[in-house]
């Protein structure tokens, strides 16, 4: 009897030990196998400000402008600011839409009569210099000067707009007619909040916005250019045209290009030999045409010798043309059917071809070919204005209810021209990079094995930092600021999108994963498994036992 | 008049000048025939341009120069770049000394600026890169696993401005042997060309009979030179070669004659208005140099003092050397120089076509036989037509060789009506095979099986008397584990001590090994090297897509400096153009470079269905092992008494008799219910 219950004890002490064993060993799988397979297997995924970028989706825009009146007539001051004031007012859009203009306006009397007798008879122009040199201007301020005399003949213009950042108006009688057309010129050409408020719905495409013909010209959200010039001279047998590119460019384009803070620009140019359009042109008595549906087929045969894929940058391509000397004189037709007056033609989003046509002189039947140069300027200021164009400056169209008259030049950028360019691209620069960074934060958020490494985390904060600096910076009326802020946040918010080790493991489903892991899995898991229930098993029986016996 | 005179005399001044400071293109094409009795065609194009070589803004207008490589060398901070891209072996024993030697598959080397902008290895993967998309070649290829930068081999071959142009640190060199080079490499690389292909020599480029050849090979070297003798200023040199080896047999027609039409299907239509100089070159030394021959064929005829020899009867001449009468080696060939330099003085008098054979009549003779034998052999060995314009000469102090050359800017305006310009050369007799040249190299592999392996190689020094000195550099992949002390140089059953050596052991998937030294062969002689190593097994990722194809090693190099070699027509170190002036004057040492040819090798290759079944394999093991422990330590395994308990196989056996029972009980029970019925 003693000996069967001694066993008994003894079988019990040992199922007793066989259940600890088997939980310990349960517990090891639970709490350090676990967890040490996820975290050795995982992908590492720096945590995002996801909630920062969430933001962005309803990130408003509010820019403000400020506008200095200086009045030489007899007007009260007081009355003309409340005056514009009110007609600003009553003419912006709801403070809670996404783009929101605010402006600061300041109105001065600077009455005096020695002006006055300086101040008449003076031609626009010089108006607009002698301004300048007296009040010289202020970064970020835009200044209406007033005359104390009004406009001599009823039909002419009103206000003038000059080099720089100001306009002149004609004196008028009646307070509310001027601050009128004031405000008319700030949010119709100088500020242009139509077109401000457009850039960034179009880019942020939180607004489904057609793109126009117009705006389809320059490029989007880019902030480099490589400028390439390219003289094709097609017919080296008989003429070598020969150019003067470097100082050209130092002269016409470099002055140019500095008024484009906000891109990188490089400038080259090469010489192309025996490269032709490969259309064949249609005579017209001694000359010779290309009819305009051609015009586009010129571009294909050329390009393959002009690229250059050496910067991230797009480039705008310019090129000569110098006809072949059984083609020559070859001019170009425009839509209508007339000669074009440039001979050039503008692609968008591309660059200009022009055609130059060089006659030889000699006689062909001469050894050498013959050398000729081109000349420069007029082939410079025919690119001048193409590139205007491509580079995203808006033309100004006339507006209903003031007579103003805007001077631009095609082949050079007025100050008011630069800054209200500025704005439009600090505009698409934010528009752009917030879609570049909520997409990217949706993406990674629904693929779950996209690698994110630090060096992404630190793109996305600094693209977010920039973007608050930027649009503090508007908000401050500090223009080049918020431009340049804005192009650090689209280059950061970019490079963090196109990072190649995003990729890395996206070709390693899920499926294929588990597949190589139950072979391991499924025969190590079984035995632990049932041996963790057998453990629970005995464990009820004994409380079960337990309870019997206080029974 | 004086006006005029003055004016002219200005412009042409001023022509003068603006040739000085503008861009120069050079199109040049040398062909030899081999003693083979193939073709050798050398195509060098070479563009100089006169841009501020350490000014990186410079390079922002491009003329003649290519922009597209301008752009990349520039991005890179590249200095000086030499790539080639080659199909086919050059058996040097056969063929002599190319112009740019090249090994098969593919070679980059590239020095950096020292004013670099980020590291020298990232300027070098972005170059790779770069160049990859440009000539649309596998470059990209190129990493750490293939790079070196050897010490002794490579030199700058243009200007060095730093002082310490010795240090190899901003060198560069990779070899990839398994590269294949086709028209989707000379497409782009003719795009570099001003004229392309439309005008001047490239109009020969027929891209069918460009690739049916015995060798082929792409190459673009790029160098700063001087712009002016005093170098105060730089230019940068871009020369794109292109070398072929054609068979004329295989051309059609039975016989090793060939001409332009026959080897490229066209002849050369026009100069490229372009270019400065656009010339070719036919070597016709084998016509009037017969000295090898003479040696073989005439050695032990006596010559006769003062013998008089005349040309057509006409001016008696002596010979003037009158050292030795006996044709023994080196002796006789003294000699024959002094006979040689007569018929240049005849040619110089009588005109440049008159051939040896018509000019050499001996006059007077004791012993004829001589002579006889002179005669024999002096009849020139093949014609060469149209006309040829002048005879350059390449002269070392012993040898000379001599070109014929058409200048194709001259002869389109000579013939104006029929521009084509069809070079066509005929063989009157088979020519005897050449002579090796003085140094050349093999390289073998040996042993067997998939584990130990070894390489050999075989170093010949041809010369009779000087010991020669030869660096040579070879690298080895990571996967060949390469025994240093295994390596064996020998010549003639003595060892040989490496003078300098340096060695760079492999790191595991990021350096190859790479060997360098320098040894002293003695003349005439023939130097084995071996070395041995064993095969590693590499990791299935690593294989290549057609593994089986095997791993190629890429070829060894070997410099040397050679005094006065034949058949060496090198480009020239101070003039971009292959010759820069009608009679070039005696270089005394040559620098030559050999590429001996690639290696296949086999390493262990697995079945590549292979790593699931292991993944399967290993993890039942592992998880039986685990299994079982699991048992043992959570259960007690004791001997149970066979009465007591059935065991497994006996409690099966008890369920199957009462599923038995029940079944035929059912079954009595229903017949016992029939039967009751």
């Amino acid at each position: 009897m003693a000996d069967s219950e001694e066993s008994l004890k003894k079988a019990h002490s040992e199922k007793r030990i066989q259940a600890l064993v088997s939980l310990s060993v349960g517990f090891i799988f639970i709490l350090i196998g676990i967890p040490l397979w996820w975290n050795t297997t995982k992908v590492y995924r720096a945590s995002l400000p996801y909630s920062e970028i969430e933001q962005l989706n309803s990130l408003k825009v509010k820019y403000a402008t400020v506008i200095n009146v200086m009045l030489f007539g007899p007007q009260d001051p007081v009355a003309m600011k409340e005056a514009i004031e009110k007609k600003l007012r009553s003419e912006t859009g709801y403070p809670d839409s996404v783009v929101f203009a605010e402006y600061k306006v300041t109105v001065d009397d600077k009455h005096t009569e020695i002006l006055t007798s300086k101040l008449s008879s003076q031609s626009w122009e010089d108006l607009d210099d002698f301004f300048h040199n007296l009040f010289p201007a202020k970064d970020n301020h835009f200044t209406f000067f007033v005359l104390p005399h009004e406009s001599p003949e009823p039909g002419s213009m009103d206000a003038f707009i000059g080099k720089y950042l100001h306009c002149i108006l004609y004196n008028n009688k009646d307070l509310a007619q001027l601050a009128a057309t004031i405000t008319m010129a700030i949010k119709s050409i100088i500020v242009n909040e139509e077109e401000v408020s457009y850039a960034f719905s179009l880019g942020s495409k939180r607004e489904m916005k057609k793109d126009t013909m117009e705006n389809m010209t320059a490029q989007k959200s880019i902030t480099g250019l490589q400028v390439s010039f390219t003289l094709v001279n097609s017919d080296p047998d008989s003429v070598l045209a020969e150019w003067d590119i470097e100082p050209a460019v130092k002269k016409y384009l470099d002055p140019f290009l500095v008024k484009f803070p906000h891109l990188d620009i490089t400038v080259d140019s090469q010489v192309l030999h025996y490269s032709t359009i490969q259309i064949n042109p249609r005579k017209d008595g001694e000359s010779f045409y290309l009819p305009y549906d051609d015009l586009p087929h010129m571009i294909n045969p050329i390009e393959a010798k002009l690229g250059s894929h050496i910067s991230f940058y797009p480039t705008l391509n310019f090129v000569v043309y110098v006809p072949l000397q059984k083609y020559t004189p070859l001019y170009m037709r425009t839509k209508e059917g007339g000669q074009s007056k440039s001979n050039a033609f503008l692609s968008p989003q591309w660059g200009g071809v022009l055609i130059y046509n060089l006659q030889r002189t000699t006689s062909v039947n001469g050894s050498s070919p013959q050398r000729i140069g081109l000349d420069m300027k007029p082939v410079m200021n025919i690119f001048l204005s193409q590139l205007k164009h491509l580079l995203g400056l808006i033309q100004v169209k006339p507006v209903n209810g003031i007579k103003l008259r805007v001077s631009t030049d095609d082949n050079s950028v007025s100050k008011w021209e630069q800054d209200s360019l500025m704005r439009l691209k600090t505009m698409e620069y934010l528009a752009t990079s917030t879609i570049t960074l909520t997409s990217l934060a949706q993406l990674l958020g629904k693929i779950s094995n996209m690698v994110i490494n630090d060096h992404i985390k630190e793109q996305v904060e600094r693209a977010l930092y920039s973007i608050t600096q930027s649009t503090t910076a508007l908000e401050e009326g500090n223009l080049t600021g918020a431009v340049l802020a804005a192009k650090m946040a689209i280059r950061s918010s970019e490079e963090a999108f196109f990072d190649p080790s995003i990729l890395e493991l996206l070709y390693f489903p899920d499926d294929q994963k588990y597949a190589i892991y139950i072979p391991l899995f499924l025969p190590i898991s079984l035995p632990v498994i049932m041996s963790l229930w057998q453990a629970l098993r005995w464990y009820r029986g004994e409380n079960d036992e337990k309870k019997d016996k206080q029974d | 008049m004086a006006a005029v005179a003055v004016k002219i005399a200005l412009s042409s001044l001023f022509l003068s000048v603006s040739l000085a400071t503008e861009d120069a293109f050079h199109e040049e094409l040398i062909m030899r025939p081999l003693s083979t009795g193939h073709v050798y065609a050398h195509f060098q194009f070479s563009t100089v341009w006169h841009v501020d070589v350490e000014d990186p803004k410079a390079f922002s207008h491009y003329k003649l120069f290519p922009k597209s490589l301008g752009q990349i060398i520039n991005q890179y901070s590249v200095e000086e770049l030499h790539l080639t891209l080659t199909q086919g072996k050059w058996p040097h024993e056969l063929w002599g000394y190319p112009v740019v030697s090249a090994p098969p598959g593919t070679e980059l080397w590239v020095f950096f600026k020292e004013n670099i902008q980020k590291s020298v290895d990232d300027n070098w993967s972005g170059l790779t890169q770069a160049l990859s998309g440009q000539f649309c070649a596998s470059l990209n290829f190129i990493d750490s696993k293939t790079t070196t930068s050897p010490k002794l081999s490579f030199r700058r071959e243009g200007v060095a401005f730093n002082a310490d142009h010795l240090n190899s640190s901003l060198l560069r060199h990779a070899a990839l042997a398994r590269e294949i080079v086709c028209t989707e490499n000379l497409t782009p690389w003719k795009k570099l060309l001003p004229c392309d292909s439309k005008a001047g020599l490239t109009t020969l480029f027929n891209s069918l009979l460009l690739y049916s050849v015995n060798y082929h090979s792409l190459g673009v070297h790029l160098r700063p030179i001087c712009r002016d003798p005093s170098c105060s200023a730089f230019s940068l040199e871009l020369v794109q070669s292109l070398s072929l080896v054609f068979d004329p047999v295989l051309r059609g027609g039975s016989k090793l004659d060939w001409s332009f039409k026959k080897l490229f299907g066209r002849a050369i239509k026009s100069a490229c208005p372009l270019a400065r100089t656009s010339k070719v070159y036919v070597d016709i030394s084998r016509n009037k140099e017969r000295h090898g021959l003479l040696k073989t064929d005439c050695q032990g005829e006596q010559i006769p003092k003062n013998s008089v020899v005349g040309s057509d009867n006409k001016s008696p001449q002596t010979v003037t050397s009158q050292r030795s009468a006996f044709i023994i080696g080196g002796e006789f060939y003294d000699h024959f120089v002094s006979i040689i330099l007569n018929i240049d003085h005849l040619m110089t008098n009588h005109g440049t076509s008159v051939s040896l054979g018509s000019v050499w009549v001996p006059a007077s003779c004791d012993n004829p036989s001589f002579f006889t034998c002179l005669l024999k052999q002096s009849g020139s060995l093949f014609t060469l037509a149209p006309e040829f314009s002048v005879v350059t000469r390449q002269m070392t102090s012993e040898y000379q060789q001599h070109f014929a050359v058409y200048d194709v800017k001259q002869w389109t305006l000579e013939n104006p009506k029929d521009r084509s310009l069809n070079v066509a050369f005929k063989w009157k007799k088979r020519d005897n095979p050449g002579t090796p040249p003085q140094f050349y190299a093999q390289r073998f592999l040996t042993g067997y099986g998939e584990e130990k392996g070894g390489i050999t190689s075989l170093l010949h020094n041809r010369h009779p008397t000087d010991p020669l000195s030869v660096v040579y550099f070879t690298t080895f992949p990571w996967f060949l584990r390469i025994f240093l002390h295994t390596l064996t140089i020998q010549s003639g059953g003595k060892d040989i001590k490496p003078d300098i050596m340096h060695f760079t052991p492999a790191k595991d998937r990021s350096r190859p090994y790479s060997l360098e030294f320098l040894i002293t062969l003695p003349a005439n002689s023939v130097t084995e090297l071996s070395i041995q190593f064993n095969k590693v097994f590499l990791k299935w990722t690593e294989h290549p897509p057609d593994a089986h194809h095997g791993f190629y090693i890429s070829s060894a190099v070997i410099s040397t400096k050679l005094r006065n070699p034949l058949n060496y027509t090198g480009p020239s170190r101070q003039s971009s153009v292959l010759f820069s002036s009608l009679q070039s004057a005696a270089s005394e040492e040559v620098f030559i470079r050999l590429h001996t040819s690639i290696l296949l090798i086999t390493l262990p290759t697995p079945d590549f269905s292979m790593p699931y079944n292991v993944i399967c394999l290993t993890c039942t093991v592992v998880a039986i092992a685990f299994g079982s422990f699991h048992n043992l330590s959570s259960r007690r395994f004791e001997a149970v008494d066979q009465k007591d308990s059935k065991g497994p196989v006996g409690k099966f056996m008890e369920m199957l008799q009462k599923l038995k029972a029940k079944l035929f009980r059912k079954k009595e029970a229903a017949s016992e219910k029939k039967k009751e019925n």
